[in-house]
């Protein structure tokens, strides 16, 4: 265990090596929430409500669903993975006394905090500066159950980059790939808007894929849309597909290593 | 000139190796435009007129902002520039009887060739599946200054990418610098939503800036929502710009070049 703590403090240290860049990020984070605000404030002038949500409420998830949404982020993790794999990095890890797969959780780990506390800030920011209109519950039974989906939730976002990063064994070039998984999970996560405003065949397909668990189904727990017992099946639903999404990892991983080269060694 | 050719030919030819992955990356565009047209669909299932669009217009916005401006994209130009500046490639360049920014425009030209007509392919396809909610216009005059905002629009569009790039001459990794700023940019430009939803002085004051004239202002003057002689005045604003622009890329690289250091080689 040890060896792996090693691994997340200095992967911390290196990230403060480009903190200038890593706030810098944070200015660009902010655009599309100004969009999403502005678009939904525009279109509640003559509206009362519109799918059952009223302004307040749809404001709320805007700016929830953003904040849920780059706190559990792997910031384009799957490049990390790829790299390795590409460059024959890789080599030098597998004959180091550790597992990859643990490997690349603790990298990842060390990796996202200092990205991970000035979301914390600038979440900080923005709560203030809407905090008019923003819907704020502090039931103690909901928070908790909803930081345990934010770790399940961050979790099987590194889980899926991991597993878009290990088609680097298959290709050469995976950001296709990458961009374009990326918005559909955006898109089906409900991170720019509720998915129950999709026509209901959508609806209902998303439930069986993770993302909708990932933010839609944590932000309606926070709105009080859903019930207390649907967040926990919520999250059990999370637990499932982490355990499948691992089991995945597990069988790609083996074919994988397989099919590796050590390519630019 | 020649030479110049041979290195649209060449990196034609380079696109070629990852041509799946082009198509990746627009599969991830269309996402991108249905989260979009989903949103709004959404919205105008329970008002007609926002803001002076009907679903229509608005659909029409969307569909023809995309397709115009990524006639006019560069697909992330200024990594290519800070890729050459930090690894100490531009050394390469240097020492060849050719000029670098020349280099850099005819190597965006041949770059983007390919892309753009797969970008184009994709988007007509998008047009014909909600050809029931687009408008088609049928003034040629504003064909005619369409095609030449695009052309013009394009190396506005380039010439930001290199003085970003240029950036690194003085900072290494600024991804989170790129980031925002393209995100930014995007919003500037109306990738969004329509600017003229936002209070006029925000308008006219995103008037008097280049990022407008990418996709709001061609999509308005597609619209018929600009008349043709403001189209005429936007497109003189346009050539200043690209002056502008391009008399900053000469200044800035001057005193980069003394900055190069030449570190990597």
């Amino acid at each position: 265990m040890k060896k792996y703590w090693h691994i997340i403090t200095n992967e911390i240290q290196r990230q403060f090596t480009y903190r200038a860049s890593i706030a810098a990020y944070a200015f660009g984070n902010i655009a599309e929430l100004v969009a999403l605000t502005v678009i939904w404030t525009i279109v509640y002038r003559g509206i009362d409500s519109i799918n059952g949500y009223s302004s307040q409420e749809m404001i709320s998830y805007v700016v929830f669903a953003w904040f849920f949404s780059f706190l559990t982020t792997t910031y384009a993790f799957e490049r990390n993975v790829a790299r390795d794999i590409h460059l024959g990095t890789l080599s030098n890890l597998l004959v180091k006394p550790q597992s990859y797969i643990r490997y690349v959780m603790a990298l990842a780990t060390g990796r996202i905090t200092i990205a991970f506390l000035i979301v914390l800030v600038q979440g900080a920011i923005v709560f203030s500066f809407f905090r008019n209109t923003l819907i704020f519950s502090l039931d103690w039974k909901t928070i908790i159950l909803l930081v345990l989906m934010l770790i399940a939730t961050y979790f099987i976002n590194l889980f899926l980059s991991v597993l878009i990063g290990f088609i680097a064994f298959w290709t050469t070039e995976i950001n296709g790939t990458y961009y374009s998984l990326k918005v559909f999970s955006r898109f089906m996560s409900g991170t720019f808007f509720p998915i129950s405003l999709l026509p209901v065949f959508f609806v209902k397909a998303s439930f069986f894929l993770p993302f909708v668990y990932t933010i839609y189904i944590p932000v309606q727990l926070y709105l009080g849309k859903i019930s207390f017992a649907e967040g926990l099946k919520g999250l059990m639903m999370e637990m499932l597909w982490l355990v499948g999404l691992y089991a995945i990892i597990k069988i790609v991983w083996k074919a994988g290593l397989k099919k590796y080269e050590s390519v630019g060694i | 000139m020649k030479k110049y050719l041979a290195v649209i030919k060449i990196e034609w030819q380079r696109q070629m190796t990852y041509r799946i992955n082009q198509f990746t990356f627009r599969i991830g565009n269309i996402f991108e435009i249905l989260v979009q047209i989903l949103i709004w669909t959404a919205i105008f299932q329970n008002t007609t007129v926002v803001k002076g669009y009907s679903y229509q217009e608005m659909m029409t916005y969307i569909l023809i902002g995309w397709l115009l401006s990524m006639l006019m994209d560069n697909y992330g130009f200024e990594n290519i520039i800070s890729d050459h500046i930090e690894k100490g490639q531009l050394s390469n360049f240097l020492s060849k009887p050719i000029s670098y920014i020349k280099y850099l425009i005819t190597l965006s030209v041949g770059r983007c060739s390919f892309t753009i007509s797969i970008a184009f392919a994709t988007n007509m396809f998008l047009l014909l599946l909600f050809r029931h909610h687009f408008i088609w216009s049928k003034e040629i005059l504003v064909w005619i200054i369409l095609a030449a905002m695009i052309l013009i629009g394009y190396f506005i569009k380039l010439f930001l990418s290199i003085l970003v790039g240029f950036t690194s001459f003085w900072t290494v990794d600024n991804h989170g610098v790129f980031y925002s700023i393209n995100t930014l940019a995007k919003f500037m430009s109306g990738y969004y939503f329509p600017i003229n939803i936002l209070p006029a002085a925000f308008l006219s004051f995103s008037l008097a800036l280049p990022f407008v004239y990418t996709f709001y202002f061609p999509a308005q003057l597609y619209l018929g929502k600009i008349s043709i002689h403001q189209g005429l005045i936007g497109l003189g604003i346009e050539i200043l710009w690209l002056v502008i622009l391009f008399l900053a890329i000469k200044v800035v690289w001057k005193i980069g070049i003394r900055k190069y250091e030449s570190v990597g080689i």
